[in-house]
């Protein structure tokens, strides 16, 4: 029993702990102007260079965000990849060889949809899958199929409805 | 003192809810009316108390009692009046909190709005819905509770998030959880009518109507969304298919499916039971959305247990699906189809067959993508991205099987392969598309389009769009002829037809509003104070940087001068907003807006010091106001649709007895 009040002691360092390191952690992936008075670089927009820069700027995912390329998005680590990316294009490598220098560095979660490779094949293959697959089974299952519905016991609509007449009549008289 | 109200209300609504499950169950075994009634009372008197704890909730927001954890997390001293309000919703447990809220509130006026045809399925309709409500009142008094206290109060708050301080932030939650929670009534007539045994005379009336309504929330819900996206994240963009985005949609594709099952199901007696298990699922699919984004589920497979509410979601979906497909399993062959034997053939409901499919098929694409990273983390270890890229090399497929559904299967008739005037009419249509589609090009200003395949795909897309546009006129004018243009007649009549048109205007519009992402155009520019760039025929003038204080932030707004052809369009203020609780530096866009395009500035980083030297992105992004009118348009439509006071009175395969 001795160990116990050691519990609220560490929690507390590890409070303690976190306040300060969590606005760090933040300051990461944050978006913003840098607190250096050097400004962000423009990236290049027109020309052959321009367009193979968003070509391969658009296909990288930024890693803080959702959803974003690193062309989208202005967080730290976007602006990193993104100065990398433009590094690369002046140098005059090509789109594939850029692109696979990213996939060796972070793997293939860093491109924005996955390679055609190994078990990813499912991701792309699925969909297809269902458009081509789809129509023949729509006109098999629908379109095809004959109604096997058991009809025993089952009595045609309009003895129903007589049998409902009679009562009908019967309950009013 | 008042938190721990609230909390005992939400206790109590918990066990009002599972009571009233329970009561509505009994009293459809036992035929029992008065138990009904009496589980109906308690998904009133939910509705009270958990209105009262709401109440409460904001109340406390408006008093800033930091003494309870949400309200200190999520709101400070310093923050307007419309997002004291908006705080409600502004964070998971009070977003849980306003969803439960609502269902309870639309239940309880599904249950007080029955129509007499139903009268005999209520008790099962009780009996679902109340037994969600009782789940998720369980959350809201154990992994989810807004009421948690926190020791000792604090003098401010943590602030909420700025993102989240825009109007659109305000209206959008709601809209959406109101289309989330209008998904449950078609749900849970669907499920009731498994468990009667048939479809009764009044439910497509019933259920056609609550599904307008939800896909009409739904549809602005998730515009709405879009908008935000588009006004506060400063990335140009409204929809990036991220997960959350995605988990509003799916529901939305079935929904849309739904209505269309139902047109079938109402004119022949046909697909009764794909109506039925679509309604299940664009709720089911409402439910697991939130299950992928809130778990974490979504960022990877090992942070899933970290947080009990995961699990706990996962039980409940997983519980939910078991029984529901139990039921179906049992009861399904008791759902029979219409007795004249069907020939599909070419006909109407062929071609909303084939519209099903394409609906389906699209919601599985979003679906699988979704879910991929989850399912490849978890069997290969490998961790994946699927983004935009991917979503894009497949939904301008389905996107234009869509247009062509929409323009020949609106045309087409039921039941038979002749379509009157059919050949003309998609002749006449072609001629009149092509002038339309011209001077969409022109004033598009689409041949500015660089690449030889984004140029195709907006010449075929705005070609088709306005055919079909053509196509829906030719037949709108078709039937009022045929009425001999007696408009009452045809109004009074057709309001169901004439909403369907409209909506799928909407859609149409939307269509073309999205192809001009295909075209869109960026530049970014360091600019010193006077210099000017030009970019799209604008004339971009950097002035200087002001310092504004606003409310509770203080902006660094970019001042640039906008001309164009000599005409001044004035200053517009890119700006970045420094929010006093966190220090951060959000974006607060510039945007010029015009019908065919809007100038879209962001200011990306700027000089501190002499605010005389900033860099600017500047977008060009085309026919962006297209997508806001097709909401209006899309929610017109199925408004007016929802006025329809025939449309589903009467099933075919039903037995009338008129005596």
């Amino acid at each position: 029993m001795t160990k116990r009040p050691m519990a609220p002691m560490l929690a507390l360092f590890l409070m303690l702990l976190m306040t300060v390191l969590t606005p760090r952690l933040f300051a990461l992936g944050e978006a913003g102007p840098s607190d250096s008075n050097e400004i962000k670089k423009a990236w290049p927009t027109e020309g052959a260079k321009g367009e193979l820069f968003h070509d391969v700027a658009g296909q990288l995912r930024c890693p803080t965000c959702t959803g974003l390329s690193v062309l989208e998005s202005d967080a730290r680590f976007s602006q990193q990849i993104k100065e990398i990316v433009l590094e690369q294009v002046e140098s005059g490598r090509s789109k594939d060889d850029i692109l696979k220098y990213f996939t060796q560095r972070y793997g293939a979660w860093i491109l924005r949809s996955p390679p055609a490779q190994g078990f990813n094949i499912v991701a792309w293959a699925l969909p297809i899958a269902i458009l081509v697959l789809g129509p023949p089974a729509v006109w098999f299952f629908v379109w095809r199929r004959r109604r096997t519905v058991s009809t025993i016991g089952v009595r045609p609509t309009s003895d129903i409805l007589r049998e409902m007449d009679t009562r009908l009549a019967e309950l009013r008289r | 003192m008042l938190a721990d109200l609230g909390f005992y209300l939400l206790l109590l609504c918990c066990i009002t809810s599972i009571y009233g499950s329970g009561a509505a169950v009994l009293s459809a075994v036992w035929r029992h009316r008065r138990l009904y009634r009496s589980s109906r009372l308690a998904v009133t008197s939910s509705l009270v108390m958990a209105g009262t704890a709401a109440g409460i909730l904001l109340y406390s927001l408006f008093q800033r009692d930091y003494s309870i954890a949400y309200i200190f997390k999520n709101s400070s001293n310093d923050l307007p009046q419309v997002y004291t309000m908006s705080a409600f919703w502004s964070s998971l447990e009070g977003s849980h909190f306003l969803w439960t809220l609502l269902l309870t509130m639309y239940s309880t006026i599904a249950l007080w709005t029955y129509s007499k045809d139903n009268e005999h399925i209520m008790p099962y309709v009780s009996a679902c819905l109340q037994a969600v409500l009782g789940w998720m009142f369980y959350l809201l008094i154990s992994y989810s509770d807004p009421f948690v206290r926190m020791f000792p109060p604090q003098a401010n708050g943590q602030g909420m998030n700025a993102l989240l301080q825009n109007p659109y932030m305000a209206i959008h939650p709601p809209t959406l959880f109101t289309g989330y929670t209008a998904l449950a009534i078609p749900a849970a007539y669907s499920v009731a009518a498994l468990l009667y045994g048939d479809i009764t005379e009044g439910w497509l009336k019933t259920t056609r109507r609550w599904s307008l309504y939800a896909w009409c929330a739904l549809t602005a819900g998730i515009i709405l969304g879009g908008h935000w996206a588009y006004a506060e994240l400063g990335w140009s963009g409204y929809w990036a298919w991220d997960p959350v985005e995605n988990s509003s949609l799916i529901p939305w594709i079935f929904c849309t499916a739904l209505l269309h099952s139902m047109i079938v199901q109402d004119k022949l007696g046909h697909l009764k039971r794909l109506s039925l298990v679509l309604a299940f699922l664009a709720f089911f699919f409402s439910f697991f959305g939130t299950f992928i984004t809130r778990s974490g589920v979504i960022s990877s497979v090992h942070s899933f247990a970290e947080s009990p509410i995961g699990p706990n979601y996962l039980a409940f979906l997983a519980s939910m699906l078991l029984v529901v497909a139990l039921i179906y399993g049992f009861r399904a062959p008791s759902i029979l189809p219409p007795e004249a034997e069907k020939v599909w053939g070419v006909s109407k409901e062929s071609a909303l067959v084939i519209t099903q499919f394409l609906l389906l098929t699209l919601a599985s694409i979003v679906c699988v993508g979704t879910l991929y990273p989850i399912v490849s983390e978890a069997i290969t270890g490998e961790r994946t991205t699927v983004q935009a890229p991917y979503f894009n090399t497949f939904a301008p497929w389905i996107g234009l099987g869509l247009i062509v559904a929409i323009s020949v299967g609106n045309i087409m008739r039921y039941q038979s392969n002749k379509i009157p005037g059919g050949f003309r009419l998609m002749l006449w249509s072609l001629l009149a598309s092509l002038p339309m589609a011209a001077a969409l090009v022109y004033y598009g200003d689409v041949l500015a389009t660089k690449k030889a395949y984004n140029l195709g795909a907006q010449l075929v897309g705005l070609v088709l769009c306005s055919w079909s546009i053509c196509c829906l006129s030719g037949d709108l004018l078709g039937r009022v002829k045929d009425l001999r243009w007696n408009l009452r007649l045809f109004f009074g009549r057709n309001l169901a037809y004439f909403g369907g048109f409209v909506a799928h205007i909407g859609v149409l519009i939307a269509i073309m509003g999205f192809l001009g992402n295909y075209r869109g155009m960026q530049k970014i520019a360091t600019l010193s104070s006077g210099e000017s760039v030009d970019f799209y025929g604008y004339n971009l003038k950097f002035d200087k940087i002001e310092v504004n204080e606003h409310d509770n932030t203080t902006l660094y707004e970019g001042l640039i001068n906008v001309h164009r052809d000599g005409q001044d369009f004035g200053l517009v203020r890119p700006a970045r907003s420094k929010y006093v609780t966190t220090g951060n530096l959000n974006h607060e866009i510039g945007l010029l807006s015009t019908f065919w395009h809007d100038l879209y500035i962001t200011l990306s980083d700027f000089d501190r010091e002499g605010g005389k030297k900033a860099t600017f992105e500047f977008h060009v992004n085309p026919t962006v106001r297209f997508v806001w009118i097709a909401a209006f348009v899309m929610v017109f439509g199925g408004l007016l649709a929802i006025l329809d006071r025939f449309r589903g009175a009467k099933s075919r395969d039903t037995v009338r007895i008129d005596a």
